[in-house]
């Protein structure tokens, strides 16, 4: 009779590991695309022009999709195949797509060159309210409260370092440098404000969904939770 | 919102000054409104710290902005409205130096009245 230990360790963990890469992996072109951040009946030639310019002001290439999600695919499949846990494995994918951000938002950050400005302070409550800063420090610091668990230690801190990471990338983005070249001022500062709002939000969602996850894993109650969350999900009217 | 070219004679930092008093002109910065740090601008506009923030002296200087120390710089709640006129002076300036180094170049006042007109979508 399968153990639901094993269940959840190797094959919840291993699966969701693979989706998840395969995920990275197929929807990269898709992720690297602009253009999905605004609606068909939103763009306009000018703002797609927009688009494009500052696509080549940030220069993120495909890799930094691709590569942890391939990265995240082997680690699923070592984990399905039990040469490694599925925790384990779960702390090292999530800190390989944290690495990866870093290294785009670096990228992105020192790239391009900047000749317009908005006349608009930005702070760091500019986006979300001040209360999501305290919120997702302690949700990413709470992992190694489990740290002195058996077969817990490399993933808490794995997950720990992710969860900080992006949590700081959050916070930069906020701050983070507007990339306009001035050449259709209005359609760029629109790119600029979709753009910067929507990545400090997902990456405060990463920030909090990682530790999430790891909890999940270890109070393995929290599943069938998500069960019905899911079963909500789908009978939702559309 | 602002922007610095980098190809016009008029240094970076009287671009921003004549862009932001232009704004305040305009009315799109009302007073009190909070401006964004010199860092920030700098970063955004590609620029050294120390160009934003001669900018920002000389609008202070000016009565233009108002600094509240580390609450940042604002518009001040009372603008010079004698600098209107120093303004269109200027403007009025800016355009003879421009026609006449056209008309140096051969170009008839036809010419440019064309291409202005074209131009400016008139």
């Amino acid at each position: 009779m399968l153990n639901w230990d094993v269940l959840l360790d190797r094959w919840c963990l291993g699966l969701f590991l693979v989706g998840f890469g395969l995920w990275l992996t197929i929807g990269s072109s898709q992720f690297a695309d602009l253009r999905r951040y605004f609606r068909a009946s939103e763009r306009t030639p000018e703002l797609d022009a927009a688009l494009g310019r500052r696509q080549t002001m940030e220069a993120i290439p495909l890799a930094a999709w691709f590569v942890p999600g391939i990265f995240n695919v082997l680690l699923g499949i070592a984990v399905l195949a039990d040469r490694l846990a599925g925790v384990a494995g779960y702390g090292i994918g999530v800190c390989a797509f944290a690495l990866s951000l870093g290294l785009a938002y670096l990228r992105m950050r020192n790239n391009g060159v900047r000749r317009a400005a908005a006349l608009q302070p930005r702070t760091l409550t500019s986006i979300v309210p001040m209360w999501w800063y305290p919120a997702a420090a302690v949700m990413s610091v709470a992992p190694l409260a489990y740290g002195d668990v058996p077969g817990y230690t490399l993933a808490s801190i794995c997950v720990c370092a992710a969860s900080v990471v992006t949590f700081a990338l959050a916070a930069l983005s906020n701050t983070m440098v507007a990339l306009m070249t001035g050449e259709n001022p209005e359609a760029e500062l629109r790119v600029e404000q979709r753009l910067r709002c929507a990545r400090v939000k997902g990456l405060f969602a990463v920030s909090m969904g990682v530790p999430f996850v790891f909890f999940a894993t270890f109070c393995a109650s929290i599943v069938p939770l998500y069960m019905g969350l899911g079963a909500i999900r789908l009978h939702k009217a559309p | 919102m602002i922007a610095v070219d980098p190809r016009i004679e008029t240094p970076p930092y009287q671009q921003i000054f004549e862009q932001v008093r232009a704004a305040i002109e305009r009315g799109s910065l009302t007073p009190g409104t909070p401006l964004p740090t010199v860092r920030q601008l700098a970063g955004d506009l590609g620029v050294a710290p120390n160009t934003v923030a001669r900018a920002y002296a000389d609008l202070q200087d000016a009565g233009w902005l108002v600094s509240e120390g580390r609450r940042g710089t604002r518009v001040a709640s009372k603008t010079p409205a004698a600098d209107r006129r120093a303004r269109s002076h200027a403007l009025a300036e800016a355009c003879a130096r421009f026609a006449d180094s056209l008309r140096h170049r051969g170009y008839s006042r036809s010419e440019i009245a064309a291409e202005l007109s074209r131009l400016l979508g008139s």
